[in-house]
């Protein structure tokens, strides 16, 4: 005898029976990872870095020893997204005329005025002090890149630099991504030694540096794209 | 302390996979998403973690310290996540200029009415 | 410490999932990152927390502010005709602004009035930004818009302005395009796009008669020169309701703009409006 469920839609049964899977799988899940025992990382890792006796940051010690490619590849992905969004830019053209500021007051103008080049400064510590400190190339980056959004919130949408970024910004871009990857196959010619000791130090700074500019375009490029379409939603 | 840390990632990840499957509305499935990336971390991050962890910075030494590699993995993964973000919002925007809707329903049946329309 | 900020966490991403209103989501969004943000700070990933706090707190929030802002705004496209909806010494009035701004006010949205010309209304219309035509809408008035449209406010008459020295229906009849015009008895027939031209074109006697809702009659007979005016009639024609049109893509707004009038109507709130403006 088959079943009746009249007052239920086809639609209606397979998300209950989705939410019912998922709730059976989180509570797998939370069971399953209240006895998790994860190793912690391997004593090789961590002698790894003590070589590099300068790098007191051992999460960027991993960088600078093992997990160059892998940023380089995640760098890329970072680009594709944005190099879509600039395509997309170009194609879509902005609805209406759009300019002018997002907050108009004089207090939010002088202090933005004031406060960028410090945000700007510490982004550039950030990226350069990471075998010290907190920080890194990606973390600097996006602290400048938040610079360029307080510009962007009090002076105006134009005034991030329309002319600037046009012109300079798209091509630096994409010259900084071929640095960053000339530094890392470099790695593969070089003798391990210039990747160690002291010199690896001034290639993790050099790479910090190329990725923290990078980031700052690819979040520049985006604010941009988001300032010039707002409202679209 | 880690296995709560773990059960609250998890619990949240399926907060966000629910809410990605039930909600209608495009930018409520992004919200989800990001909720998702965000656990995720969480995640890898809280599974190391033992009480007492300090940042690993500093000279190695005895000093108990918290692991640096899902650190390390994790890390650009934020970066990325907003960047795939930012694009995912742009098609959001395409969709919305052509079908003047947010909802996903409703646009699917548009493109299916107008793919009938093609056929004929 | 951390066992707080989890349970905030958790708490945090139900409300995410749960919010019905775009802009709260993002918000909570917003302080969901920032927690997690403490939590990779207090769990000794302090890289991870710079990250996080500036990705997650200052730029997804913004982008989607920036992308939805647009969401806390009623849209008004409105014409211009007192008393209905002008402007006077820069200050928005009328009976409908009065009413819409109310309206506004409970769904906590701001309101964004944009005037138009009747010739530049089906464009702007159309399109995602237009969500309420107010203005002296009648029904049928806009037959090339086809909006959805909201219970009436208010009756009136539809009425003509006839020159005396013209019999009745002889001699050249004009009036906006509105469909009640074409089922009159009468010779030959105009449209106009704009209440102006209209006015003009009496004013020269290039038409005979002029025909127009009750609102714009009143406006008209202020710019019809006194010779013309006082060799005038005027007659009542038919009768309309004056409403609100929405556009097709807000059916969930029209339903709000009905409970809203039906609520002004019962507190005698828009009796109150209309006899302020209409003496």
């Amino acid at each position: 005898m088959p079943l009746k469920i009249t007052h239920l839609s086809a639609k209606e049964i397979y998300t209950f029976l989705i939410v019912c899977l998922f709730c059976v799988l989180t509570i797998a899940g939370v069971v399953l990872s209240s006895d998790l025992d994860v190793t912690r990382v391997g004593p090789q890792y961590l002698e790894g870095i003590s070589n590099l006796n300068n790098i007191s940051n051992s999460v960027y010690g991993i960088y600078g020893m093992y997990r160059f490619y892998d940023t380089l590849f995640e760098l890329l992905v970072f680009s594709t997204a944005v190099l879509g969004i600039t395509l997309f830019s170009d194609i879509q053209s902005a609805g209406g005329s759009k300019s002018g500021q997002l907050v108009e007051s004089h207090i939010v103008d002088t202090s933005a005025s004031y406060l960028y080049p410090i945000i700007a400064l510490f982004g550039i510590y950030l990226a350069y002090s990471a075998h010290r400190g907190p920080g890194g190339g990606f973390a600097g980056g996006v602290i400048g890149g938040s610079g360029v959004l307080l510009l962007a919130i009090a002076i105006g949408a134009d005034l991030i630099g329309e002319r600037f970024y046009e012109t300079t910004m798209k091509k630096v871009e994409y010259l900084i991504l071929l640095i960053v990857m000339a530094i890392v196959i470099a790695g593969l010619f070089l003798p391990v030694a210039v990747y160690q000791g002291n010199g690896g130090l001034g290639v993790i700074v050099m790479v910090n540096l190329a990725i923290g500019t990078k980031v700052f375009i690819g979040t520049w490029t985006i604010l941009h794209f988001f300032v010039k379409h707002r409202g679209e939603l | 302390m880690t296995s709560f840390g773990t059960a609250v990632a998890v619990i949240t990840i399926g907060i966000g996979i629910i809410g990605l499957i039930l909600k209608k509305n495009l930018i409520m499935k992004l919200l989800s998403l990001s909720i998702i990336n965000t656990s995720t971390i969480l995640f890898f991050i809280m599974a190391v973690y033992t009480p007492g962890d300090r940042a690993p910075i500093g000279p190695m030494g005895p000093i108990q310290m918290a692991d640096p590699l899902p650190q390390a993995l994790t890390l650009t993964a934020v970066v990325i996540n907003f960047g795939v973000l930012a694009l995912s919002l742009l098609f959001t925007m395409v969709l919305v200029k052509r079908y003047h809707t947010l909802d996903i329903e409703k646009i699917e049946a548009s493109v299916k009415r107008e793919y009938n329309e093609e056929e004929t | 410490m951390l066992l707080f900020f989890l349970v905030l966490l958790l708490a945090l991403s139900i409300a995410v999932v749960l919010q019905r209103r775009l802009l709260n989501a993002v918000v909570l969004l917003g302080v969901f990152s920032l927690t997690s943000s403490v939590i990779y700070f207090l769990v000794g990933a302090p890289d991870v927390a710079v990250t996080e706090g500036a990705i997650g707190v200052a730029f997804v929030t913004f982008i989607y502010v920036l992308a939805l802002s647009d969401q806390g705004k009623l849209h008004v496209i409105a014409e211009e005709v007192p008393p209905f909806f002008f402007q006077e010494r820069g200050k928005i009035k009328g009976i409908e602004y009065e009413v819409l701004s109310k309206l506004a006010d409970k769904l906590n949205l701001d309101l964004e009035v944009e005037f138009l010309s009747r010739q530049e209304v089906p464009a702007r219309f159309s399109g995602r930004r237009g969500k309420v035509l107010a203005g002296a809408y009648f029904t049928r008035s806009c037959t090339d818009i086809d909006p959805l449209e909201s219970e009436a406010y208010h009756r009136a008459q539809l009425a003509r302005v006839q020159a005396e020295t013209v019999p009745e229906k002889t001699g050249t009849t004009a009036g906006l395009d509105v469909a009640e015009l074409q089922g009159l008895d009468v010779d030959k027939i105009e449209y106009f796009d704009s209440l102006d031209d209209l006015i003009e074109a009496y004013n020269q006697k290039k038409i005979d008669s002029l025909i127009a809702d009750s609102a714009r009659i009143s406006y008209a007979l202020k710019g019809i020169n006194s010779i013309r005016k006082s060799s005038s009639e005027i007659t009542q024609i038919g009768e309309i309701e004056y409403s609100f049109a929405i556009s097709r893509e807000e059916p969930d707004l029209l339903e709000e703009v009905n409970e809203h009038l039906d609520e002004l109507e019962r507190s005698g709130q828009l009796q109150e409006i209309l006899s302020k403006y209409l003496r």
